[in-house]
């Protein structure tokens, strides 16, 4: 599995589908029926609070998924209770998901940086 | 050895730093906590906290504010976590006194110099505010400002400063080359 993450309009998703010469068709939003690309990992972080087991189960069926994720925790501590939650669980899920990577790899500007491993479309 | 080490949210920056000091091999360990216990939140991310901590042999010193007069172990590592509440807890009080931004950063400052100047290794955590790209009202604003230009102090008296990324460490200042710290 490849991790990519990055602030909001880095060029994650750009980036991804440029190297791995697919399109959109091959995006998708939920980890419950992803293919090739799973993004917006933290906007469906939103509704799940037990994260863990869903992406243990896409890791198993899909080894090779690329997981995009924006990083959402360089913030002022948000003022509602749910939303602090949230952001920490994207940071978590993140960590996690890292841990478990081949690759991890941070966009910033259009620009990656491999921060774990080799891309395995190198 | 001054290691400044930093990050958003849930991004690993404390585990990270604790490893720093565990893999430095320094027998006396002291776990500087900064923070007020508010509510069950607050309690929880304490014992969470703990429980990393948990077997580490960290000797916990409670130092709310007043960073200025702490005395460590010579020699010990030291890990300070965070600057963000202890930074709130000089400027703001903690309930019995208020004060300004100004005396209050030169009193982090000061702390940490004698930190350094105590024990071998002293790892300093500090928190990312800084780019949810909001605009806040003038006291928070100031707050961000002001807590900016302390951490880009503590990272300029720092001979590392590493940011932690989904726990992995990005090294942004100095080299890797003490016992326990590694290169990412």
């Amino acid at each position: 599995m490849t991790l990519v993450i990055g602030g909001a309009g880095q060029g994650k998703l750009e980036y991804v589908l440029s190297q791995l010469h697919v399109g959109k068709d091959e995006v998708s939003y939920d980890p419950e029926a992803a293919k090739t690309v799973l993004t917006g990992l933290e906007t469906w972080l939103r509704g799940e609070t037990e994260p863990i087991p869903v992406l243990e189960r896409l890791l198993k069926e899909r080894p090779h998924v690329v997981i995009l994720c924006n990083e959402v925790g360089s913030g002022v501590v948000p003022m509602d209770r749910d939303d602090r939650a949230w952001r920490e669980r994207v940071g978590r899920t993140c960590c996690t998901l890292a841990e478990r990577a081949d690759c991890v790899i941070r966009m910033y500007c259009g620009i990656p940086s491999i921060l774990k491993g080799e891309p395995e479309w190198n | 050895m001054l290691i400044y080490v930093s990050g958003g949210s849930g991004s690993g920056k404390s585990a990270f730093a604790e490893s720093l000091v565990v893999r430095s091999g320094l027998e006396h360990r002291a776990y500087i906590a900064t923070m007020v216990p508010f509510g069950a939140e607050g309690q929880a991310r304490i014992a969470r906290h703990r429980a990393l901590r948990a077997g580490k042999g960290f000797a916990t010193i409670e130092k709310l504010r007043g960073l200025a007069d702490i005395n460590v172990p010579t020699g010990c590592a030291a890990l300070l976590e965070d600057l963000t509440n202890l930074f709130a807890n000089e400027w703001f009080g903690t309930g019995e006194q208020d004060g300004d931004p100004k005396t209050a950063a030169e009193h982090v400052l000061r702390g940490l110099e004698r930190l350094k100047s105590q024990a071998a290794l002293t790892v300093i955590v500090g928190n990312d505010l800084f780019s949810d790209g909001m605009d806040y009202d003038a006291g928070t604003a100031e707050y961000l400002r002001a807590l900016a230009a302390l951490n880009c102090a503590a990272a300029a008296m720092a001979d590392q400063v590493y940011e932690v990324v989904c726990g992995i460490p990005i090294l942004h200042k100095g080299n890797p080359d003490i016992k326990g710290a590694r290169q990412p």
